[in-house]
């Protein structure tokens, strides 16, 4: 990750406190709209956290943020992830780690083999992750921190969801 | 990298050529330590601006000094007289007056230099920051293209690679474990169906899950409980004669098991029927002569109720030997137990 982006997002997790998952939701949820996604759906409360369409396929991220390279995905969000998985989409968990040298992973979900209640480390999830999908991310999300940190500092989630409004390609959860 | 050369050191621009190489093994190899030094030097900064604007500040109060120091020493000349002009004071005052006004202005000068000189300190490093500012955002850069290096890349495949053979590890370690406990579940049911059957022979009673082995498992350790068909812990509840037949049956059970791997060669009874009675001594001649089928026995004992009892229930069986004593002096004979 660019040194940069890393000391935008220590910042903003120091600043937010608990807001911070759903802040880093939103601006990777901008970071998705900008690389051209044909369209999105972000959600707040129950239900899979990113929808995303596109070149004619589904996708369903469910987003972690982590500090000490591990994350914990409870039975509801194994749930949700298998019900996109049934409906057609292919689900994923979107981890970023806190360290410098850390990168978003779209960890592909496999029904039975990420265990709930359970903490499992980033190197393990690194095993299942797509590429090319974090790839085409990379940038667009260092461009999404630059442009709306102080936004989501002083605005929260509100303010992101401004952001979001703007694009056309964002569809209503 | 990008932007710039990367042989140059961006602190003090030293020409290495092996300074990429060494920057990239410590960006990929350990970035707590890096991550640490940033946040240290970060404090610093924050600390050097503050001394920065307390320096400006006193800079400033230095030159007021100066204009004031100026002005006196302006005010000094207008007072003394120029060369060749006449005076009214004699010249040892005059002399003694600009001694004074030196020596006292000599002081102010002095103190101020004592304020000044630890912010000196404070302004070369405020230099270094600057420079270390440039090296960081040469850094930076450097960092935000890991991605564009092949060899990071390569580094972050062979991580992903790394990853996947340890999940394989750990899903097959999982099989190995459900196989393993699976085993032992079977195993115990074999266990507790032989051990029953022989407790119950011995007790002469129906009920062959009368005793039974429990396990435990935990991440460490096995334990294993004989409980009565309840689940209690049978040792407290049973008297002697049970815990003896329980005993007869647990080597028996084990003889069995073992004997499906051609173990034991032989089963060696002492004088098992001491301190049972009756009705038990029948059950476990009984017993003998069904856990002889599987693996030969000898079993030593006085002449009575077991060894009689043994050779009744072992008649047939073409494996039941005695030993007797021989006549008069002669060494004892082997006699074969079908009387």
């Amino acid at each position: 990750m660019n040194p940069q982006t890393h000391r935008t997002l220590e910042d903003l997790r120091n600043r937010t406190g608990r807001e911070y998952g759903k802040l880093l939701q939103k601006l990777l949820a901008i970071a998705f709209l900008d690389s051209g996604v044909d369209r999105l759906v972000d959600r707040c409360t129950q239900g899979i956290d990113l929808e995303v369409q596109l070149a004619g396929k589904r996708y369903a991220f469910e987003v972690k943020s982590c500090e000490e390279d591990q994350i914990t995905l409870g039975k509801k969000d194994l749930e949700g992830l298998k019900r996109q998985q049934d409906d057609g989409a292919e689900a994923y968990v979107a981890v970023l780690g806190g360290s410098l040298l850390d990168e978003w992973l779209f960890v592909r979900f496999h029904p039975g083999e990420l265990p709930p209640s359970k903490k499992l480390s980033t190197f393990q999830l690194r095993a299942y992750r797509n590429r090319e999908l974090e790839d085409r991310l990379r940038r667009p999300f260092e461009e999404a921190v630059a442009r709306h940190a102080s936004t989501a500092v002083y605005d929260r989630q509100a303010g992101l969801d401004r952001v979001l409004a703007g694009y056309p390609a964002r569809g209503l959860a | 990298m990008r932007g710039h050369d990367a042989t140059d050191c961006p602190v003090c621009g030293h020409h290495d050529p092996t300074l990429a190489e060494t920057l990239r093994r410590e960006l990929t190899t350990d970035v707590n330590p890096l991550k640490e030094r940033f946040a240290a030097i970060d404090g610093r900064e924050r600390q050097l601006n503050e001394q920065r604007k307390t320096l400006a500040r006193l800079q400033s109060e230095l030159e007021l000094a100066e204009t004031a120091h100026a002005s006196l020493q302006k005010a000094l000349d207008a007072q003394l007289p120029a060369g060749g002009s006449e005076t009214k004071e004699p010249p040892e005052e005059i002399a003694r007056q600009r001694r004074a006004r030196i020596t006292g202005l000599q002081g102010v000068l002095g103190r101020l230099e004592e304020f000044l000189g630890p912010h000196r300190a404070d302004a070369e490093v405020l230099e270094l920051l600057l420079k270390w500012r440039a090296a960081r955002a040469r850094a930076d850069a450097a960092t935000g293209g890991l991605d564009q290096l092949e060899e990071w890349n390569e580094l972050q495949r062979a991580i992903d690679e790394a990853a996947g053979l340890v999940c394989d590890l750990e899903v097959i370690g999982a099989m190995s474990r459900e196989a393993q406990r699976e085993r032992s579940s079977e195993r115990v049911k074999e266990v507790n169906t032989t051990l029953g059957r022989h407790f119950a022979r011995i007790r002469g009673g129906p009920d062959d899950e009368a005793v039974r082995v429990k396990v435990k498992s935990t991440a460490t350790k096995l334990t294993y409980h004989l409980v009565d068909s309840a689940g209690r812990d049978v040792m407290p509840i049973l008297n002697q004669a049970a815990l003896n037949a329980l005993s007869f049956a647990m080597l028996f059970a084990q003889a069995e098991e073992r004997a499906t791997r051609g173990e034991p060669r032989w089963l060696v009874l002492d004088d098992p029927g001491q301190n049972l009675d009756a009705e038990n001594t029948t059950g476990l001649a009984e017993a003998v002569a069904d856990i002889a089928q599987r693996v030969p026995v000898l079993v030593a004992t006085h002449p009575g109720v077991l060894a009689d009892a043994i050779e009744r229930f072992a008649a047939g069986s073409g494996r039941c030997y005695r030993l007797t004593p021989g006549p008069g002096d002669e060494a004892p004979k082997i006699q074969e137990g079908n009387p």
